[in-house]
């Protein structure tokens, strides 16, 4: 199946995560090496988690309601993409603006202190849901901007973010709006976390994706926002284009509820239908941003998958830096790849040190240059959702 | 703000009126009505409340042993619903391909699951939080499940945007009949009753929680609690020859800026709750054709997609328009808003 391939302006980048405040900071941060690694205890143990600094977080992120932390990391996110993209309020107001957000835990109803009151019979107050009825992530970002446009709440799970950056593009491609701000934003909460440890996929050291020791993931919290725009909105406002997005791919494992399906024929599905639309060849491919968790089983097929189908082709997973993110790591991972083609650089696979024989290929492990034309960006979510995004860059 | 047409080519439903079409014919010639009460804690003592419950028992004819047990009731929901809606169009699951997109739009996702995973993790001092609890919690389990039952490798989708979660994913269904990504798509509005939305319907409303519905009740709040699943199976809007009729336009508004047509019939997502009447009573002032469906099937966030299925199926048996305009609102004065043409042959 082909698509008529139509790349989509991205004119505009958001991030905070614990690798920073900014989409800067960020990169600095990754380009340095620096893991700014945190500890959370559970269930007797400490684990890493990877939580933004308090420098770095929204103003009293951490004292508000848990449940409206994901829509302030969006709002956040979206905020800094849209100066970036020099879209004022008059440019938004004389267009067309969806919202499209992925996300796990800002859709979840898992207030844990009301719950435990709910359960002894104690009759909790019940503003908690109040709050939770007026925290939807793609809600709170349409109203903290004054959006009217059509907005979309994505809870694909882990990929959410990814599928989020790619609806938004067929949005503005089908002419649904001229703008879309797209991306994902999660926080880390006790739930989640206690959800991962009784899965025994949670390192208790910091993350090693791909290594042949790894044990699993580390938790993160953060948001990654692109702004999507239409040609013609890009040319009337005469405004700089970062990147394309030029393919999307999304696809079923329809295999099993939490584990991936082992020869990656979902992603494999997800990568063809992505690279059709990009209508781009594997060996133009210059670097992927692997999901890369630091699981068994997804570094598993995903080091099976990649020098199967880009022989030689560097990849590298950002999770060291920022933890997994869930619903928003789609989002960081975008704006990532989209810094990694600017730089012509792709960012050392931190945590990786000894190779697993089981793969053809080992990922980067120092910062390495690149031709920086085309990137691809996979997520490999629960439930065998898989999705790709091929950046292309700006010039191209 | 849509293009291309979709056409219907099949519906499941099942809901606290029953499973399948007949269910529903039924409750439509004789009325519907809340089908359960459950006990509720409030302030001033316990109490029932009516509510509107499925029955997933229908589920076990598409859904083998094994994953009968470890599948939730939210994804038992949504693979009834979805089969349905398959059989009705005369296809055979499961589908083996890759063309036919899966699309759930749900308020409040897994939120049984989601109770129980916290139950779990609540009891002995969260040791021994369960795992499959916490994977059917995730909000895409139902779609998951329906993948892996259907074994649809094609693209997939949950959206949660309460009230206006099946308008924004019906454009994305449409731009991805458009772009040519898949060939139909099967597309569905899931949400589950569980004690603690009948104890915050409670709080929030107290003793004005007794129903029944009445949505054209303006000054007083007579929304119950919904659940279920609503399926249609779309498809290019040319195929529209052999189906139950079409989607024509698809609109993302502000209801206080639309006014509905006064020729063609409207349906309202009315549900008897007070906070959206100023909305609907304005849209549907003095209209001449408006009709709200919601005491069939109560009060849930994709009830726009029980709308569309019921209107669909009215029309096919000569019991409602074959032109309608659906409209949902939702609290921040938004309005998705759907135009529908029944019949067959509709070009």
């Amino acid at each position: 199946m082909t698509h008529a391939s139509k790349a989509i302006p991205i004119t505009g980048l958001g991030c905070l995560c614990a690798a920073g405040g900014t989409v800067p900071e960020v990169v600095e941060t990754l380009f340095a090496g620096q893991r700014n690694v945190q500890y959370r205890p559970a269930g007797g143990h400490r684990y890493p988690v990877f939580q933004l600094a308090s420098k770095d977080a929204p103003p009293g992120y951490f004292e508000g309601p848990e449940c409206e932390r994901c829509g302030r990391l969006a709002v956040t996110a979206a905020r800094e993409a849209l100066v970036h993209a020099g879209l004022t309020d008059e440019h938004l107001q004389t267009r067309t603006v969806g919202v499209c957000i992925g996300t796990t835990v800002g859709s979840a109803m898992n207030n844990e202190a009301f719950y435990r009151l709910f359960r002894e019979g104690r009759m909790p107050g019940i503003e908690p849901i109040r709050r939770y009825l007026r925290t939807n992530p793609a809600s709170m970002v349409a109203r903290a901007l004054g959006l009217t446009g059509p907005c979309q709440t994505i809870v694909n799970a882990c990929s959410s973010g990814s599928v989020a950056i790619g609806h938004a593009g067929a949005w503005v491609k089908a002419g649904i709006c001229d703008v879309a701000i797209a991306g994902g934003a999660d926080m880390l909460c006790n739930v989640i976390h206690a959800g991962f440890l009784s899965l025994l996929i949670t390192d208790s050291e910091p993350c090693r994706p791909f290594d042949r020791h790894r044990q699993g993931l580390n938790l993160g919290e953060g948001a990654g926002v692109v702004v999507l725009e239409s040609e013609q909105s890009v040319r009337r406002r005469d405004a700089a284009v970062q990147a394309r997005l030029c393919g999307y791919g999304n696809a079923c494992d329809a295999y099993h509820i939490s584990a991936p399906e082992p020869t990656g024929r979902g992603l494999k599905q997800a990568i063809a239908l992505a690279m059709a639309e990009a209508q781009v060849a594997p060996h133009e491919i210059d670097f992927i941003n692997a999901h890369g968790t630091g699981t068994p089983e997804n570094d598993r097929v995903e080091g099976r998958v990649f020098p199967e189908l880009f022989p030689g082709v560097p990849f590298s997973s950002t999770k060291g830096f920022t933890g997994h993110t869930l619903g928003a790591s789609g989002g960081i991972e975008a704006v990532i790849t989209t810094m990694c083609l600017q730089r012509k650089q792709v960012v050392a696979n931190i945590g990786f040190e000894e190779p697993d024989p089981e793969f053809a290929g080992q990922p980067v492990v120092e910062n390495t240059p690149i031709r920086g034309r085309y990137g691809l960006s996979d997520s490999v979510a629960f439930g065998g959702n898989n999705a790709v995004l091929i950046l292309q860059e700006a010039g191209a | 703000m849509m293009g291309p047409r979709l056409a219907i080519a099949g519906v499941g439903l099942v809901g606290g009126f029953g499973t399948g079409k007949q269910a529903l014919l039924d409750v439509l010639s004789n009325g519907g009505r809340p089908n359960a009460t459950v006990d509720v804690n409030a302030p001033s003592g316990p109490r029932q409340l009516p509510v509107y419950q499925a029955d997933v028992d229908g589920a076990r004819r598409f859904i083998g042993g094994g994953a009968w047990r470890r599948m939730n009731r939210f994804g038992k929901l949504a693979v009834l619903g979805a089969s349905l809606a398959l059989e009705d169009a005369g296809w055979n699951a499961p589908l083996d391909r890759e063309d036919v997109g899966l699309i759930v739009a749900s308020g409040y996702g897994a939120s049984k699951s989601t109770f129980d995973f916290l139950d779990s993790m609540l009891e002995d001092e969260g040791r021994c939080p369960s795992p499959t609890l916490f994977s059917n919690s995730v909000a895409s389990s139902a779609a998951s499940h329906l993948s892996i039952v259907l074994q649809s490798g094609g693209p997939s989708l949950t959206v949660s945007q309460f009230e206006m979660s099946p308008l924004s994913a019906l454009l994305t269904a449409s731009t991805w009949l458009a772009e040519g990504r898949v060939k139909a798509v099967l597309f569905g509005a899931v949400d589950e009753w569980c004690p603690v939305l009948s104890y915050s319907y409670e709080r929030f409303f107290g003793e004005q929680t007794s129903g029944p519905i009445e949505p054209f009740r303006w000054d007083k709040q007579t929304a119950v609690m919904g659940e279920g699943a609503a399926f249609l199976l779309l498809t290019h809007g040319e195929d529209a020859g052999t189906t139950y009729g079409q989607i024509d336009q698809l609109l993302w508004t502000q209801s206080a800026r639309w006014l509905p047509p006064r020729d063609e019939a409207l349906v309202i997502g009315a549900d008897g709750h007070r906070c959206y009447a100023k909305q609907y009573a304005r849209l549907s002032e003095s209209h001449p054709a408006c009709t709200a469906y919601t005491p069939l099937y109560g009060s849930l966030p994709g009830g726009q997609a029980f709308d569309l299925a019921i209107a669909a199926l009215a029309a096919k048996v000569g019991q409602g328009p074959d032109r309608i305009w659906s409209v949902k609102c939702d609290a921040d004065g938004n309005c998705g808003v759907v135009a529908c043409r029944f019949g067959p042959g509709q070009e």
